[in-house]
């Protein structure tokens, strides 16, 4: 599995969903190893992600994950998102990195599933 | 004489394939490689040797702390301290500053100012901005020049009667700039305050003096001078740790215990809770006779001739972005550089594939990476073991993958 193999690249170079959402929630995610941020805009409906569009400054891993993440979530239901495990991830992408690099991968689908998480937990709580 | 070729043959990493091509070892700014004497000797200390220091009263003890205190007097003397009881060992050079922080910190009262330059590294800055926190102090922070380079004026200019201690490091971790500890420890000094060096990058890749530098505190690395990790050391000036509270408490660092009291032990064991690391200071001890055959000097010579070498090269390729750094004068084999249009760890990951180990990263150094006006950099680092072939085949490595972006 090359971490570079082209769709992977395709997705870096043209990620899809790129841009804003103005007025609805925003997520600051950082990737704390290299630096790396991403600010994800995220709009809801009826519990489901109806938009997602976000500005990413990061390497090719991270720019290609999170374009086919985007791709993946959207339209599905918050439930749904927060099921979603780190091996599934990977799957979706075709590619487990080493260690060092899985992070890229992960960290700005790690900030919208415990925005996923905070929202169900708020909704236990009422 | 410099026998690279000779040194080689100590390392058994360097023989190592990495998918097929050889290792090119160039992250020794963060860890170097060990020889195989010192594997050899590590393996033999623990296997017929090993015993707790400092408490019995049989042979192998004895011997043991003989070995243990023989390798202080060699960390002494290599980094020019007067006395073995000023070399406190620490898990590393992070650990003897946080010491240094913790029984310094005592003595401070609010308003007082500590004087740090923008590229510490972290293990030289967090310790001092959460203790201004805790403690209501003022941290100052030195300017770099446009090349990175210490702000001679901006410290002039910072440091003022208030200010307690400077804690600069001796060479940044990240630019490879040596900077002028000499006149740094000498106005600290005329100003009232206390200085502390950073020696991580430089004990074991520069000649040391501590007392020619005329500093206060010098915090050393064992690990990134072929030692195991894990040990490292903090020399201190001897009026100023008797002065001293104890960092951490509990065995060994006490002269007598009651059950109301406590009186401490002679330095420089007051410094040394606990079991320390044996192996870790003899081996330390055992690196710093390696280093000593080669000589600092030498040392010091091959690695500028490795930057030299390097940095010309570099600087011929047009997509290479040196951070605005345009000579070598002061420096030591440290090259933060970024690949344009490539993002740092990409750029690591593909020269992976051709077996050659660069850092990418913020370098424990944010503050330093916002100056900069980026998040992450590469970072080419050479040490005794490295030849300008590799240097060659990193530069060919360099052009292969600079094409994959487009």
């Amino acid at each position: 599995m090359d971490i570079y193999q082209e769709f992977i690249m395709d997705h870096a170079k043209n990620p899809r969903n790129s841009g804003r959402i103005k007025g609805e929630i925003k997520i600051a995610a950082a990737n704390q190893l290299c630096g790396d941020k991403a600010d994800i805009y995220i709009k809801i409906k009826k519990n489901k992600l109806a938009d997602i569009k976000y500005e990413i400054d990061g390497c090719i891993l991270s720019k290609a994950a999170l374009s086919i993440f985007s791709e993946h979530i959207k339209t599905k239901s918050m439930k749904t998102i927060l099921k979603i495990k780190n091996k599934d991830i990977f799957k979706l992408i075709g590619a487990e990195p080493g260690p060092s690099r899985q992070k890229c991968v992960l960290f700005a689908a790690e900030a919208i599933r415990s925005l996923a998480l905070n929202r169900q937990k708020a909704k236990i709580s009422k | 004489m410099f026998n690279v070729e000779k040194i080689r043959k100590d390392f058994p990493i360097l023989k190592r394939k990495i998918n097929g091509c050889p290792l090119i070892y160039f992250d020794n700014a963060a860890t170097t490689q060990k020889p195989a004497v010192i594997l050899a000797k590590l393996r033999r200390q623990y296997a017929f040797s090993h015993s707790n220091v400092k408490q019995g009263a049989y042979r192998i003890a004895e011997e043991t702390t003989q070995k243990f205190e023989a390798a202080r007097k060699k960390v002494a003397e290599f980094i020019g301290a007067g006395k073995p009881r000023e070399i406190i060992f620490t898990r590393g050079a992070t650990e003897a500053i946080n010491l240094a922080a913790y029984s310094l910190g005592r003595r401070l009262k609010k308003g007082d100012r500590i004087l740090v330059s923008l590229s510490e590294h972290h293990s030289n800055f967090v310790p001092w901005l959460r203790l201004a926190r805790e403690k209501n102090l003022k941290l100052d922070i030195v300017k770099l020049t446009p090349e990175y380079n210490f702000d001679w004026p901006d410290f002039k200019q910072k440091l003022t009667k208030k200010t307690k201690l400077v804690a600069i490091a001796h060479i940044s971790n990240v630019s490879g700039f040596v900077y002028p500890v000499e006149k740094i420890c000498k106005e600290a000094h005329i100003a009232g305050a206390l200085a502390l060096i950073d020696g991580a990058q430089s004990a074991g890749h520069i000649p040391v003096d501590v007392r020619k530098i005329g500093c206060d505190f010098y915090a050393v690395s064992g690990h990134k001078m072929l030692a195991p990790s894990g040990i490292g050391a903090l020399y201190g000036r001897e009026e100023i740790l008797e002065k001293l509270e104890p960092f951490m408490s509990g065995g060994k660092m006490i002269a007598e215990v009651t059950t109301k009291n406590v009186s401490w032990n002679d330095l420089p064991w007051k410094f040394e809770a606990g079991t320390p690391n044996i192996e870790g200071a003899i081996l330390f001890g055992e690196a710093i006779d390696y280093l000593s055959k080669i000589g600092a000097k030498n040392i010091h010579k091959y690695d500028s001739e490795l930057l030299n070498y390097a940095f010309k090269k570099m600087k011929k390729l047009e997509f290479v972005d040196l951070l605005g750094i345009t000579s070598v004068r002061r420096r030591t084999g440290i090259i933060p550089f970024n690949i344009k249009g490539i993002h740092p760890h990409d750029a690591a990951s593909w020269l992976d594939e051709y077996g050659v180990c660069l850092r990418a990263g913020h370098h424990c150094a944010q503050p330093f990476m916002k100056h900069l006006g980026v998040s992450a950099t590469l970072r080419a680092s050479f040490y005794i073991y490295n030849t300008k072939k590799e240097i060659d085949y990193f530069i060919e490595a360099l052009e292969k993958i600079y094409p994959r972006i487009r």
